[in-house]
């Protein structure tokens, strides 16, 4: 008899007590609400650093670069698994053009970013999807 | 101590105090402004680019310690010689400067293109920092060359410079 009093007035402390309640649960709606708004900071700052932008610009001056020092007759295959995922997560294609001695790439399929490179070389490229490889053809 | 943490009712107000969203308000804004302008920031990739330019026209001038062929002529085209596009070294973000010297540091023969500001502008690059300048590379070789069936010495000064920083597109 006596032991069911106490366990009923345990009970009673961490659920029907008025009084813990009130302080109680504000510390679990803290924790939550700072979890929730570092969360939201970390995944600003990773979605950024993903961002297709800062690829797009990226694989546009490398290919550039790669342009200018390249011999003719000479044909360059770089990684693009980076910007073949990024392209991926924007339900894009990724898309490289040479126009006017300027590349472009788009990787998020609205926007893009170009580059000149000065060489006079004839440009062409294409993607092989299998080895996740960009192909530059200089002619 | 369990009576102040658990029981006290002044404690929900000592949680959740206006100071408290302040300092996430203040943290979260600086990480928000942090990352964008540090993710909005460009490559910088004119120094390797002016340093590709030279080392274009260097290879194309100079051949094997013998200047090339055919350079004295009147109509010498470096833009066809080197295999450069004319309309992107006139675009304004490029220049080059290819000055010979004889044995007495007098100017022989002299080609330049591109945005000629550059070169004073390198001059001073040189010096201070000066972020929107463009970048350049300028080194002197010695090399021989023929001139009336006369083999001469002399130095060649090759100055390229790039300014160039791309283009995001809107649509």
């Amino acid at each position: 008899m006596a032991s069911l009093s106490a366990k009923k007035e345990s009970i009673n402390l961490f659920f029907r007590n008025k009084k813990s309640e009130g302080v109680f649960y504000p510390i679990i709606i803290f924790v939550i609400l700072n979890l929730m708004f570092f969360s939201i900071l970390l995944l600003f700052v990773h979605r950024s650093s993903t961002g297709a932008l800062i690829y797009e610009q990226f694989y546009a001056k490398q290919v550039a670069l790669l342009v200018d020092k390249a011999d003719p007759s000479s044909i360059i295959t770089l990684n693009f698994e980076d910007g073949i995922k990024i392209s991926e997560k924007n339900k894009a294609t990724p898309e490289i053009t040479f126009n006017d001695n300027t590349v472009t790439v788009k990787l998020s399929g609205k926007k893009g970013y170009s580059f000149k490179y000065f060489s006079d070389h004839k440009v062409s490229s294409y993607f092989d999807f299998e080895q996740n490889n960009l192909v530059i053809v200089v002619e | 101590m369990v009576r102040t943490f658990i029981r006290n009712k002044g404690g929900s107000e000592k949680v959740f105090s206006l100071w408290w969203f302040f300092v996430l308000a203040i943290v979260g804004l600086g990480i928000v402004v942090g990352v964008l302008i540090f993710y909005s920031m460009d490559f910088d990739v004119r120094e390797i680019e002016a340093a590709s330019l030279y080392n274009n026209l260097a290879n194309c001038v100079i051949k094997q310690g013998y200047l090339a062929d055919n350079f004295f002529d009147k109509n010498f085209d470096i833009f066809e010689k080197c295999g450069l596009n004319k309309e992107t070294i006139l675009s304004g973000d490029f220049y080059f400067k290819i000055s010979i010297f004889d044995g007495d540091r007098n100017l022989v023969k002299e080609i330049s293109d591109g945005t000629r500001t550059f070169e004073a502008d390198c001059k001073i690059e040189g010096k201070l920092i000066a972020k929107e300048f463009p970048k350049c590379i300028g080194k002197e070789e010695r090399v021989i060359y023929y001139q009336d069936n006369e083999k001469k010495n002399a130095a060649i000064h090759i100055l390229a410079a790039s300014n160039q920083k791309g283009k995001k597109l809107s649509i």
